[in-house]
């Protein structure tokens, strides 16, 4: 399959049609030649041809070179493996008129749908065109949509100093706390706790489950520790800490 | 009937409740939530929309009552486009432009789906997914599912937002094949004749 980009075309079959129907190639003896010399011309000044594009391009040339060759020839081929080869062959990569044939209805409505176009381009609507994407269940793509689209009206609020909403738009939302602020409050409220005795971890634990409270009250421990404001002692293993007042 | 619906008073009431439903319905209203939103059966909401459409027509309005993508619109007439054009800001009007390979991708979707890319693109001979990512960007055609063959491709569908962009009612006002030639060999010699 070539990939081409031509203004006013909208693909080779778009192209190809077009030379027919303004007489450039006869459809009933499309001239090989001629295609392959515009299609390698387009190619040559395009300058950056995938290379995908370039075996696309020798497969579909040398289609029509051998679709070309076979209409000349006068006598039937006969030989078993010809055939054979040229069936799969056949199966393999449709002829290029049956592929015209399917196209060109497609051709003529999206004419249609131009003109549906242009002419209801004329109507104007109290929200203007086009609509917002239609969520629909299954479709990723509009939830994706929907989710940016989002995101952006939310980047707008936060960048708008005169938005009023900006203070409540999270109405009911605790405002978050950087890392550092929640260890400095639980050090604190360690030391407030423990006063000049001692405490074990799992007493202070008690009433403040989850996982989050127990990081950030070891690394308030930790930090304690290394300023030397506590010590702390394990009597075994994976057993509960003590933690002791220095003061 | 229409005319005898809109002389009579509760039909001149019922009129005015579905035309300001319309004018507020940014987005359109189809008969059944026209139908809540009065208080009537579906019935008198279909004979009430065609009396405001005669009294939109035989009044010479600017705006005019229209069914699109299943939903009926209040909208500006065809001929008075350049005054709303000069009104809105260059900015401000978003016409949708499309170039001839995402009509014609638009075509193959329309008349074959639901489709997978692969269908559309041995129709159209092209790699068309960066056609297909325009077309969804612009909410004009949606995913509407997998098909159930080797690889479960995505299968596309026109969305509503197409009827309304193209002026169809629904996908069954597009033509077939051999009507779209009649349709503008009709065109060309009507532009004939007025010329």
């Amino acid at each position: 399959m070539i990939r081409i980009d031509i203004e006013g075309f909208s693909g080779p079959l778009d192209l190809l049609c077009h030379m027919m129907e303004s007489r450039e190639i006869e459809a009933s003896s499309v001239s090989v030649a001629e295609v392959v010399r515009i299609y390698g011309a387009y190619h040559a000044q395009k300058g950056e041809v995938p290379i995908e594009a370039v075996a696309h391009f020798l497969v579909q040339a040398a289609r029509l070179i051998l679709d070309k060759a076979l209409a000349l020839m006068p006598q039937k081929v006969t030989d078993e493996a010809d055939e054979v080869w040229d069936q799969e062959f056949v199966e393999d990569s449709p002829d290029i008129e049956d592929m015209l044939l399917r196209y060109r209805p497609y051709r003529k409505a999206a004419g249609l749908l131009a003109e549906l176009l242009a002419e209801t381009g004329l109507r104007s609507f109290r929200s203007p065109l086009p609509l917002p994407p239609s969520y629909d269940i299954g479709d990723l793509y509009s939830l994706s949509s929907i989710w940016w689209c989002l995101m952006k009206s939310r980047e707008m609020v936060f960048y708008d100093p005169e938005d009023a909403w900006e203070d409540d738009h999270l109405a009911g939302m605790p405002a978050p706390i950087p890392e550092e602020s929640q260890v400095e409050n639980r050090m604190d409220l360690v030391m407030d706790e423990l006063g000049n005795g001692r405490i074990y971890l799992s007493a202070f634990l008690r009433g403040r489950p989850g996982a989050s409270e127990l990081v950030v009250t070891i690394l308030a421990l930790l930090e304690l520790s290394r300023g030397n404001r506590i010590s702390l002692r394990q009597e075994e293993q994976f057993g509960d800490v003590l933690v002791l007042s220095r003061r | 009937m229409t005319s005898s619906f809109f002389q009579e008073d509760k039909g001149l009431s019922v009129l005015k409740r579905i035309e300001a439903v319309l004018f507020v319905a940014s987005e359109g209203a189809t008969v059944t939530d026209l139908a809540e939103a009065v208080g009537i059966d579906e019935k008198t909401v279909l004979s009430g929309l065609e009396a405001l459409s005669e009294k939109y027509r035989e009044g010479s309005h600017g705006i005019e009552l229209a069914f699109l993508g299943g939903a009926w619109h209040l909208c500006t007439v065809l001929d008075v486009a350049d005054a709303v054009d000069c009104f809105r800001e260059a900015n401000e009007r978003e016409r949708i432009r499309l170039s001839k390979a995402a009509l014609e991708t638009l075509a193959v979707v329309a008349y074959n789906q639901p489709v997978t890319r692969s269908e559309i693109e041995d129709i159209r001979g092209v790699r068309c997914e960066r056609v297909i990512e325009t077309l969804l960007s612009h909410g004009l055609v949606r995913i509407s599912g997998r098909k159930k063959s080797t690889g479960s491709p995505l299968l596309y569908r026109t969305t509503d937002s197409f009827l309304k962009v193209f002026g169809l009612g629904a996908i069954s006002d597009l033509p077939t094949v051999s009507e779209i030639e009649e349709l503008r060999s009709r065109r060309e010699d009507d532009d004939g004749e007025t010329q």
